[in-house]
């Protein structure tokens, strides 16, 4: 039974957004779309919910178990928002009210009246594996007392066993946290409370846009299986909104990949990820990173993602397609069935690429034997938490070291107390020779040593300066003998000299992060310090950053201290790899050696959440 | 719109600086004989009780009711983007010690300062306009400040840091053109706020001697005129509504271009 069809979905602003999606979720079933930034999907998301930004308009049909949803008043709209659909957000700090408690949350979502026959039996403990405790019966949502149908009020005591009910199906067993306040919970915490309250009237259906792309990688784990277990205990229908292919793959039945605003491919998850139909569904999973193998090049898509308004006469993908003739140019390809329930807006088969050899592991050249950065027992607490508690690891001339640890791991200020960002309490970094703990930072010459790639691509400019003049002025602070010119710069990352005059705003994010990577290298560092270089930039843009980071470690002999989440890019940029757990390192080797063969309980933890590649 | 507000304003400024020179008559010479008579072909805005041409009168008190406020606001702006900026990136001890001095001076009733500072010191609007840019500032420290904290902490400006640059060109040149659009507003609102108390104060008889062409003045002098020549007190008045309304609507109207230029 379709619960949810979308047909011929347009969405226009100023310009072309959305262009002509069909989609259908069926009663029990998890449908994912995937897309990278710009694809469209977010707004596809939203103008199902009805929810569109102002100044956008949708036009086509969007039908919920037969109500017309498209064009509903917004009476209509607001009997079903909640009720009948509901919706689960990427933000969880952004997303539930810091003046309301958990409980609240929940208890407002609640229906106006309890319904003495729950259309959804609470969720069978057996099928959680979070150790989900239905409340003791006698608290559960009591029946109106005496007459059988009516439904009465909700009572002070009812309607708190139902909070606590609720919160026992999204795993929290513990009753306190119903009284706690959004900042009291952890991401994981919130979302889950985010959840119990998007479900509080039990919606057929479940639209979740990226709800677990600000999480750890372990979080995200837990939060996507609890998704799927309480979707299987519901038979509810779930739209999954997601960047991540793998997450897509790994909850879905079925996938439907977006690209430039329109659906490019469609099938099961396991299919398409066996055998992708679409030229840019196999691009995307080559540019997948892998936690399980080194590669020997990391292989991104070329260009940029074109506005959908550019190509509506021809494959949106021709421009970027190592297989594109004229006929793609032609007219646009429909999407053509290839077999039942899949289907490819490509003309032709796509051939296989060859994948990437594994890397055969050399470690680098250089001399790493040669110590670059010696960190001895590092310490810093704020207040009463304790960031790092003493932490030692050194880093090798030309060597490529990754830290790696989840948030709250202390990883981000290990890297600002070498960059002098941050006064450790204790401890003593040496790079080069030079101590840099001391105020003075090595008789301010630090600077020339060590630089840093951030990781928000959207602050890493100063958007009032053009990339030549944030360029040039980081050459000029290094020393005079082989500097750089901006062009010579620009070269280096891989962009074309014209850029100098462009300001940030004019770049994508992958290119501001090439930038930026730029910038860190024109005073030549010696180590180039990396904290999350990649974490919020789209796969096919990431593959291309990496291979950058990479070759140029390579090229120029400088060292990096990679600091991700993500074990997969460790893999395939560092040579040692430690792993930080709460401000302590708990492992520590060569990074093949440790992902193939992790020794301590959390490394293995962090590998098991890591979603398999395709 | 924002035409219309600069047209406004590049008219006001045109009048300020050569207002003497276009008026037809001499502001001080007074007809006893005509007295005050409403708006004619030869004073197109009448004449006060000393038959002193209201429409001269005007154009050359503009001088005085423009130049001062933009002194004002020149001064308010240059301490309080360089004090906030200080504050806001240094932190620490210099930051606590401006914010309490900020404190105290909100605690001061700004008019009474103002009002004390001319009847003691006397001499005209100088000393007016120093006190006046003095209170204003803390204000617009804080905002300043405030902005400041929140651009020091973005990447772009750790990157700075990280690169060696000194702290000032950090703070002038990486962050200042981030909080620009504030400024800019904060400018053009200081201006309008002097320009207003500033005729407040001629209103009450401060600051400037009787019969001097100044637009607060007019309104306190002529106010008893209201039935021989009305246009004697309420044009000055039109003019200065006319010139801080656009001064305002234009700094919101700036705020909103230069936020969506620079930064995003």
């Amino acid at each position: 039974m379709t619960l949810l069809d979308v047909t011929g979905l347009t969405v226009t602003g100023r310009h072309l957004i959305v262009d002509g999606v069909d989609l259908a979720v069926s009663a029990g079933e998890t449908v994912g779309l995937v897309g990278e930034s710009g694809s469209g999907k977010s707004l596809t998301a939203r103008a199902v919910a009805g929810l569109l930004p102002k100044g956008l308009t949708a036009t086509g049909s969007v039908t919920l178990s037969g109500l017309e949803l498209l064009g509903a008043r917004e009476r209509v709209l607001r009997s079903v928002r909640g009720a009948r659909v509901a919706l689960l957000m990427q933000d969880p700090f952004a997303m539930l009210n810091p003046l309301c408690t958990a409980g609240v949350h929940i208890a407002e979502s609640l229906p106006r009246s309890p319904r003495p026959p729950s259309p959804f039996p609470p969720t069978d403990p057996g099928a959680s594996p979070f150790g989900t405790v239905p409340a003791d019966p006698g608290a559960s949502p009591a029946l109106p007392q005496g007459s059988g149908a009516a439904p009465t009020r909700w009572t002070r005591a009812t309607r708190r066993a139902e909070v606590l009910r609720r919160l026992a199906e999204v795993g929290i067993d513990d009753p306190s946290v119903a009284d706690r306040y959004p900042f009291q919970l952890s991401g994981g915490m919130r979302q889950r409370v985010a959840l119990a309250a998007a479900l509080a009237r039990d919606p057929e259906l479940l639209i979740a846009d990226e709800p677990t792309t600000a999480l750890d990688a372990t979080t995200q784990h837990e939060i996507l299986m609890l998704l799927r277990n309480v979707q299987r205990a519901r038979g509810m229908g779930v739209l999954l909104i997601t960047h991540d292919l793998r997450v897509a793959f790994e909850l879905c039945d079925r996938v439907a990949v977006m690209y430039a605003g329109r659906l490019v491919e469609s099938g099961p998850g396991f299919d398409m990820a066996k055998v992708p139909a679409h030229p840019y569904t196999a691009g995307l999973l080559a540019a997948l990173p892998s936690a399980t193998v080194t590669l020997s090049r990391l292989e991104g898509i070329p260009g940029g993602v074109p506005a959908a308004g550019d190509v509506t006469g021809t494959c949106a993908f021709a421009a970027r397609c190592g297989q594109a003739d004229s006929e793609c140019t032609q007219e646009r390809p429909p999407l053509r069935e290839i077999a039942p329930d899949r289907h490819t807006a490509c003309l032709y088969e796509v051939r296989p690429r060859p994948r990437a050899e594994p890397r055969a592991v050399t470690p680098r050249e250089a001399s790493a034997d040669e110590t670059l950065l010696r960190i001895e027992g590092l310490r810093k607490r704020y207040g009463g938490h304790v960031a790092l508690g003493g932490v030692s690891l050194r880093v090798g001339r030309g060597e490529s070291v990754g830290v790696v640890g989840e948030s709250g791991s202390g990883k981000t200020t290990l890297a600002r107390c070498v960059l002098g960002l941050v006064t450790p309490d204790e401890g003593r970094i040496e790079l080069a020779g030079l101590d840099l703990t001391r105020r003075a930072r090595g008789g301010g010459q630090a600077h020339r040593l060590v630089q840093c790639v951030f990781q928000d691509p959207t602050t890493s400019l100063n958007p009032s300066l053009t990339v030549g003049s944030t360029l040039a002025e980081a050459a000029a602070q290094g020393t005079p003998e082989g500097r750089l010119s901006v062009a010579e710069l620009l070269d280096l990352v891989g962009l074309p000299a014209s850029y100098a005059a462009r300001r940030p705003r004019a770049l994508s994010g992958g290119q501001r992060q090439r930038v930026a990577i730029a910038r860190a290298l024109a005073v030549r560092p010696a180590l180039l310090i990396c904290d999350e270089p990649v974490a919020s930039l789209d796969v096919s843009v990431q593959a291309h950053v990496l291979e950058l980071l990479r070759t140029i470690g390579r090229e120029l002999g400088t060292s990096l201290l990679f600091i991700t989440h993500d074990l997969a890019v460790v893999r395939q940029i560092t040579d040692r790899t430690v792993v930080l757990f709460r401000g302590d390192v708990v492992e520590e080797g060569e990074t093949a050696r440790i992902l193939d063969a992790p020794a301590h309980d959390y490394t293995r933890r962090l590998l098991a959440s890591v979603p398999p590649t395709p | 719109m924002k035409g219309v507000l600069v047209t406004v304003l590049a008219l006001a400024a045109l009048v300020a600086v050569g207002g003497s020179h276009l008026a037809p008559y001499d502001p001080a010479a007074q007809d006893l004989a005509l007295g005050a008579v409403g708006p004619s072909a030869a004073h197109w805005l009448g004449t006060d009780d000393l038959g002193r041409d209201v429409f001269s009168r005007l154009l050359a008190g503009a001088g005085s009711a423009m130049l001062w406020p933009v002194l004002v606001a020149l001064g308010t702006t240059v301490l309080s983007t360089s004090l906030g900026l200080l504050a806001g990136y240094r932190l620490g001890w210099v930051d606590a010690l401006m914010m309490r001095a900020v404190d105290l001076a909100f605690a001061m009733p700004g008019m009474l300062v103002l009002i004390v500072v001319i009847g003691v010191l006397g001499g005209g609007y100088g000393w007016a306009v120093l006190a006046m840019a003095v209170l204003l500032t803390p204000g617009d420290i804080r905002v300043i400040r405030s902005l400041t904290m929140a651009q020091r902490e973005l990447a772009y400006a750790e990157a700075a840091k990280t690169l060696g640059l000194r702290p000032s060109r950090i703070m002038f040149r990486h962050l200042l053109p981030n909080i620009a659009p504030t400024v800019v507003a904060g400018a053009l609102l200081s201006f309008v706020v002097a320009m207003v108390s500033l005729a407040g104060l001629s209103f009450l008889g401060l600051g400037l001697p009787a019969g001097t062409p100044d637009w607060g003045l007019m309104v306190e002098e002529n106010r008893d005129l209201l039935d021989l020549n009305p246009w004697a007190a309420v044009a000055p008045v039109v003019l200065l509504t006319l010139i801080a309304s656009s001064a305002t609507l234009l700094g919101d109207r700036l705020f909103d271009t230069l936020s969506k230029g620079g930064s995003r």
